[in-house]
Parts: structure tokens; C-alpha cells; sequence
């Protein structure tokens, strides 16, 4: 009769890297599912996006749909290419359910990389290191306190990655009896096109299924940010395209085509309106209203078709609008592209 | 009551060991040949242990993962590696039949 190991710290080794010895199929699926449901819900709070097989990025947070699918695309997207690694080089009678528990509960080191992400002091100090290599002069304050946190949840978030791939191996050739360099092998080719596949496909699919091109970071935060800014997003298919400012006036009555009014330098020169609320600026937008990007302040903006032309007037919200109450001025722009 | 281990390797070389004689306990009857051990035999303690729980189990893995307290798989691959180890050690069997034959 064989018996499990009495030593003490075997098992809790073989928990730590081999649990599958003693837990795989339904069992192993139940528990793996628990744990990707929980790391979604901290996700959703922390803003941290698993959107790819190996990755983790922090963003805003958002709706924990969204990080849920993430993480199911980034499991089922490894299943599937080790089930077709194992129906190639496995010569043992597996089941789908091994492969589909065991790789779920691998996952379970996410959980952890999502708690240490969740302090705020992660996203401080990651926009600040975006907008220093974007050099787009936004302005982040951080201390040494967020970098610290950071480069110590970023150490942490490299170390269960490394763990969550040892596991994903382990409970591959435990799963599929696949040893040596045959598993190594195909173990890798399988992770390389998972992580390709899944990144593509919450690329894709979210995209989609939000309306909007934009790549996931934009996309997960804008996204996010029209549906708490404006609430019910309504569409108004004359603004969206692209707009190009030829004049600033106090009133839109005060507008003439052809003759400028405002005789310095535009500050705004284009602006462009996105499908579901999105602008190529920080504000945001729904029918008849323009929306500060953190929705203090909204005004109405105003198309009218002068000699066949489109113009757009836009209220400008500045600091005597928002905070002292003043009647907006216009930017007045032409439309330049549906 | 303490039970001695068969031996199935040679401690000198590693190559299988024969059957040179066997004997009976009732009249002491004694047979002298060369026989090859049987497949099952020739597995070590812990396998042919294995071998008989998994017969008891009625040849179910599930049951005997229950048994054993080890996942599904594991108990599978456990018995993968007996069949190897059986067909390994049927091979040169085989080829006496052949050689005989």
C-alpha cells in the first residue's frame, strides 16, 4: 500500500508546488473557480487587470464582469492548448476535467498578486512612472512611501507569476502523465500561444463588446469613467467623428463663418468624440452635455449647420465655470472627419 | 508475523532473478529447473501492494484514490507505470517463447 508523505515539510511542499498529487478533477475545479471568482472581486477594487495568461497591469477600477472574463479567458486559453498538447504526445487515458481543475486551481497565486496590488500607492506610483516615460507633463504626485510599496508589490507580483507557471507545469504533467523534455517542451509552445491568443482575445472581445477600438488600458478606464461620469449613455451620431477649433467666442450667437474672432493661439486645436462617451481628451460626453473627466462639471454644447458646414459649440470648462459659476465661453469647431 | 521479502533483482548485478527450485512443505518434495518469475512477481513490494489494492477496488481508480488519499491522475500515472514496468519485464519472456518456438 503507498501512503502519502509523513514529513512534515514534503507536504507542505508538495501543497505548495505539487497540490495536485492529492486534488485534481471536480474538486480541483470547485476550488480553482472559488479562487479566480475571489481574485476578480480584488481585482475589481484594486483596478488589477490579469489581461493575458501572464500578465498584470493596474488601471482604474471597474465592473467585476470585466475582470472576471479576464481571468476565465486567461484559464480556458491554457486549457485549450494543453489539451491539444496532450491528445499529441500523451500516451495515458487523461480526463478534461483534470486539465480543467488542476489549471484553474494553479491560477491561485493571482489572488495573492491581486492583494498586494490593491494599495493605492501601486497606481500613484505606476502613473507617475507612465506619465514620466509617456512624457505627456501630467502631474502625479507620489513619496518615497508609494515607491517603495510599489517596487515591493511589483517583486511580489514577478515571484507568484513565476510560482503560477511552476504550478501550471506541474499540473500539467500530473494531469496528462507527460514527463521530461516532451512535457518542457510542449508545455511552453502552449503557454507561448495561450498568453498570445488570450491577450488578443480580451483585446477583441471586450473591445466589442464596450463599442470602441481603443487599446485595453484606455479602454477599461474610459469605459469606466463615461459609465460613472454620465450614468445612461446616450449616442448622438451627429458629434461623433473628428472636430478641428477655428474659433473661441463668448456666445454661440457671437459666431460668424469665415471671420475669427479670437485672435491669439487656439489652445484646443482638435478634438475628436468616440463612441459610448469617449474623447481624445480627458472629457467625457452623452447627447446635448460634455462632462469634465471626473464629472464635477457639465455644460450643454450646441451643433448648428452653417453653408453646409458642421460646426460643434463647445462650453469650455474652466476653473471660473467649474468653481466660481460662470457662464461658459465656446470653443467653436468644424467638423473635419465622421 | 514478520513475512521475507521475495527478492527479484541479483544484489550484485541488478539482472532479474530465476526460479532455481521450489519445494513442498508437506513431503518435502523438491523441484530443481530454471523458471522465469512472474510479471507481477517481479514488481517491487509497494507495486504489487498497489496491484492488490487496485484488484480489492474492483479495478476502480476512484476508489482507490479515495483509498490512498491521492488525486485521480496521480493513482492513474502510478498504474501507468506499473503496466510499463510489466510490459518491460514480459519482453524477454517473449523472446524466449519465440527462441523455443
Amino acid at each position: 500500500m503507498i501512503e502519502n508523505s509523513a514529513n512534515p515539510s514534503t507536504s507542505l511542499r508538495q501543497y505548495l508546488f505539487n497540490p495536485f498529487r492529492t486534488i485534481a478533477g471536480f474538486k480541483a475545479l470547485l476550488l480553482g473557480m472559488g479562487f479566480i471568482t475571489t481574485t476578480s472581486i480584488i481585482a475589481s477594487v484594486g483596478g488589477v487587470h490579469f489581461d493575458g495568461v501572464l500578465d498584470v497591469h493596474i488601471h482604474k477600477p471597474g465592473p467585476m464582469g470585466l475582470f472576471l472574463i479576464e481571468n476565465l479567458i486567461n484559464w480556458l486559453c491554457m486549457v485549450l492548448f494543453l489539451f491539444f498538447s496532450a491528445l499529441i504526445v500523451s500516451r495515458s487515458q487523461w480526463r478534461f476535467i483534470d486539465i480543467l481543475g488542476t489549471q484553474a486551481l494553479s491560477r491561485w497565486p493571482t489572488l495573492i498578486t491581486a492583494l498586494v496590488m490593491l494599495p493605492d500607492a501601486n497606481r500613484r506610483f505606476g502613473e507617475y512612472l507612465m506619465s514620466k516615460l509617456s512624457q505627456s507633463g501630467t502631474t502625479t504626485t507620489v513619496n518615497s512611501t508609494d515607491a517603495v510599496i510599489f517596487f515591493i508589490a511589483a517583486i511580489i507580483a514577478v515571484l507568484m507569476i513565476i510560482w503560477m507557471v511552476a504550478l501550471m507545469y506541474k499540473a500539467y504533467a500530473v494531469s496528462c502523465n507527460v514527463k521530461g523534455a516532451k512535457a518542457i517542451v510542449t508545455f511552453i509552445i502552449s503557454l507561448i500561444m495561450a498568453e498570445v491568443v488570450s491577450k488578443v482575445l480580451i483585446l477583441t472581445l471586450l473591445s466589442g463588446a464596450l463599442g470602441t477600438k481603443c487599446v485595453m488600458g484606455n479602454l477599461m478606464s474610459k469605459s469606466t469613467q463615461v459609465a460613472a461620469v454620465v450614468g445612461q449613455f446616450e449616442n448622438d451620431p451627429e458629434l461623433i467623428g473628428a472636430w478641428q477649433s477655428v474659433d473661441f467666442v463668448n456666445d454661440v450667437n457671437d459666431f460668424k463663418a469665415g471671420i475669427k474672432k479670437w485672435q491669439s493661439d487656439l489652445f484646443l486645436k482638435e478634438l475628436t468624440f468616440k463612441e459610448n462617451g469617449v474623447t481624445s481628451k480627458s472629457c467625457v460626453w452623452t447627447k446635448d452635455w460634455i462632462y469634465t473627466g471626473d464629472g464635477k462639471a457639465k455644460a450643454q454644447y450646441y451643433i448648428k449647420s452653417i453653408d453646409s458646414e458642421m460646426y460643434l459649440f463647445l462650453p469650455w470648462l474652466s476653473g471660473d465655470v467649474i468653481i466660481r459659476g460662470m457662464k461658459p465661453s465656446y470653443y467653436v469647431l468644424k467638423k473635419i472627419t465622421e | 508475523m514478520f513475512m521475507k521479502i521475495l527478492p527479484t533483482a541479483c544484489p550484485a548485478c541488478h539482472n532479474q532473478l530465476k526460479v532455481k527450485s521450489l519445494i513442498c512443505e508437506q513431503c518435502n518434495t523438491e523441484i530443481q529447473g530454471q523458471y522465469e518469475l512472474p510479471p507481477l512477481a517481479s514488481l517491487c513490494p509497494d507495486d504489487q501492494a498497489f496491484i492488490l489494492d487496485f484488484m480489492k477496488a474492483s479495478g476502480s481508480l476512484k476508489e482507490m484514490a479515495k483509498l490512498l488519499g491521492l488525486s485521480y491522475p496521480t493513482v492513474r500515472n502510478r498504474l501507468d507505470e506499473i503496466i510499463e514496468h510489466v510490459k518491460l519485464a514480459e519482453k524477454p519472456d517473449k523472446n524466449n517463447r519465440k527462441e523455443n518456438l
